[in-house]
């Protein structure tokens, strides 16, 4: 019995783990390049998880909907990028502020279109898998899955790509990759989109395990934070920030309520924040 | 001919007695205003007054500070749950000073601990308005969850009602419609008497240079951690003593300490005029007059309002309304001149 709680709780942790990197993902690659935070990150999970509403409503296969929305929110991401932030990377925290603004319009732009009503979404498959005696839910470790294979396609997106060589020219040294001919504002907008559209992802997968609502994103905007925070700007922050966050969250949710193990978890990352400014996963001094 | 000679000892002594006449004309408005409006009125209009005490203690620290805060109304909140919880247990004007004072520092204690942990951290600004955004969702949360300290989603009601004692007048209650509006209004012209005091003062020239290039001070020897921080103990300390007075509307709820709360102080300070002493008053006064007008028709609407204000004020009005207003007394002063002929 004592092993049982210990394996479901264990493979709780690794869920929330997996969906923490989905989430955060995104906001890393914005960061770490554009040196910004986009407060609209949780707009796009959200956009996301509507995709799937809509794409029900239409009669799309979830198949389908799953494949279509990444490209969906990365588009809507790329002209967030061209109208918006474009104007302002000088200005970092006007940023903060622009992208809360659009936070806001977005929200509220569906709250008008779907109304403020809790919606459901039907998963891929349902079921469950056995695994060492204990039944878990499948689509769990799907999203498990899922969250592998963005964290390889982000590997080899950024590393073993072409536009990668580009992308991390233009972090070492903007004006040397402009003035070797980079078009360093399309590295800017494709970024942001990918960034965007793996947020949307998110929201589709994450949806069946939850409700949709227009302020579901908020929550998981300030966890993205917090892997961020403690996991540093580079792209195995990420990872680092989710093992530590989602590791801590579930194990305090265990034993106390939620919100209480959630205040612990920023506090932990506010202590984080002063001992390594720099992130886990960071080598140098703090940004400044 | 005469005129352009004479132009320069006018500029000099106009706009000293144009101060005082401001002073005046405002003083004479804000004590006719509970003689001459409704009692709906002048309970609103004691709103207005509270938030303007918010918008200027956030326009210390965003507009002369440059640091950015996503969860100002939090301090704003706690000042107002501190004063109600212990209204709760203690009455009379003792319990009132007690929590006012309490009011006042808990909040305080609260900027200290963040500004040691953030400021004194060499991680950029970009993180404080993160952690005070996350801080402000996680306490909001809390404040619903805890039904037992906060009262959960109602909030808290029914508190022992706020007493001042003066000396040979007595216990006076600051409750129903006049007394709040006199203790707000009061409580106003400290603040701004406090915040001019900061802004005029050598501490005020190091904040400010500290928003335009912290590196520079840095360099130049000064401890702008520290100045940071004690930047934000006023500053929360002012938002705390706002949150105290509002609690003389009688009941206090989760929404005060919220995010979307503090997102709208940001707009009041944005619109009115970051920067500028009167522009975040004007801000808080004038936006919160169009929310009372619009919400309550257009539930969904204002939201909207505020994020669409926010992207306006950041991308094309950086200034806000301010500008505008310092316009007039030199149009006035033309207009008058011209009157009287050269």
């Amino acid at each position: 019995m004592q092993v049982e709680t210990a394996i479901f709780q264990g493979l709780n942790s690794l869920t929330l783990i997996s969906i923490l990197f989905l989430v955060a993902i995104g906001l890393t690659i914005t960061f770490g390049l554009l040196g910004i935070i986009n407060l609209a990150h949780g707009e796009f999970f959200m956009l996301g998880a509507y995709t799937v509403v809509l794409g029900a409503e239409i009669g799309l296969p979830v198949v389908v909907v799953l494949l279509v929305t990444p490209l969906v929110v990365g588009v809507i991401g790329g002209a967030v990028e061209q109208l918006v932030l474009r104007r302002l990377y000088s200005r970092p925290l006007d940023t903060l502020l622009a992208t809360w603004g659009l936070s806001l319009v977005i929200r509220q732009l569906v709250l008008i279109a779907f109304g403020a009503r809790q919606r459901g979404s039907e998963a891929l498959f349902s079921g469950t898998v056995e695994i060492a005696g204990v039944g878990y839910p499948a689509y769990r470790l799907f999203i498990v899955g899922v969250a592998v294979t963005v964290a390889i396609a982000v590997f080899a997106w950024v590393y073993r790509s072409s536009f990668g060589v580009k992308l991390r020219a233009v972090i070492a040294d903007r004006d040397m990759a402009r003035a070797l001919g980079i078009n360093t504002r399309g590295v800017d907008r494709m970024a942001f989109g990918v960034g965007a559209g793996i947020a949307g992802l998110a929201g589709a997968v994450i949806a069946p395990l939850g409700t949709i609502n227009p302020n579901m994103g908020l929550p998981w905007l300030i966890d993205s934070f917090l892997v961020v925070i403690v996991g540093g700007q580079a792209s195995a922050g990420a990872v680092a920030g989710a093992l530590f966050i989602g590791g801590s969250e579930s194990t305090l949710a265990f034993f106390m309520q939620p919100v209480v193990a959630s205040v612990l978890v920023l506090l932990i990352a506010i202590v984080a924040l002063r001992l390594r400014p720099q992130g886990l996963a960071g080598a140098g001094g703090g940004s400044s | 001919m005469s005129a352009t000679v004479a132009a320069p000892r006018r500029a000099r002594g106009r706009p000293a007695l144009m101060r005082v006449g401001v002073i005046v004309v405002v003083a004479a408005i804000a004590a006719a205003i509970p003689a001459v409006a409704s009692p709906y009125a002048v309970s609103l209009t004691t709103r207005f007054v509270v938030f303007s005490i918010l918008a200027l203690s956030m326009d210390l620290l965003w507009g002369y500070g440059g640091v950015v805060s996503f969860g100002h109304a939090l301090f704003f909140g706690l000042g107002a749950y501190a004063v109600a919880i212990t209204l709760t247990f203690v009455s009379g004007a003792g319990g009132t000073l007690l929590s006012l004072a309490l009011g006042v520092l808990v909040p305080s204690l609260l900027a200290l601990g963040l500004g040691y942990f953030l400021f004194y951290s060499s991680v950029s600004g970009v993180y404080f308005g993160i952690v005070t955004l996350a801080l402000a969702v996680v306490l909001e949360t809390l404040a619903v969850v805890n039904r037992d300290f906060t009262g959960g989603m109602d909030g808290l009601y029914g508190f022992a009602i706020p007493t001042i004692w003066l000396p040979g007048v007595g216990d006076i209650e600051v409750w129903g419609v006049t007394n709040p509006y006199i203790t707000a209004v009061l409580a106003l012209a400290l603040s701004f008497a406090i915040a001019r005091w900061v802004t005029r003062s050598a501490f005020g020239v190091a904040i400010r240079a500290i928003r335009d290039d912290e590196q520079r001070l840095e360099l130049l020897g000064y401890h702008t951690a520290f100045l940071k921080t004690a930047l934000l103990v006023i500053t929360c300390a002012m938002a705390g003593l706002a949150g105290s007075i509002y609690t003389t509307v009688g009941f206090v709820s989760p929404q005060l300490l919220g995010v979307f709360f503090s997102t709208q102080v940001l707009v009041w300070v944005g619109i009115g005029g970051r920067g500028t002493l009167i522009g975040p008053i004007l801000g808080a006064i004038l936006v919160g007059t169009l929310e009372t007008i619009l919400s309550g028709e257009y539930e969904n609407i204002w939201p909207l309002f505020v994020g669409l204000f926010f992207l306006l004020v950041v991308l094309f009005w950086p200034a806000g309304l301010y500008p505008y207003l310092e316009r007039i007394p030199a149009q006035v002063a033309r207009s008058v001149g011209a009157r009287r002929g050269p």
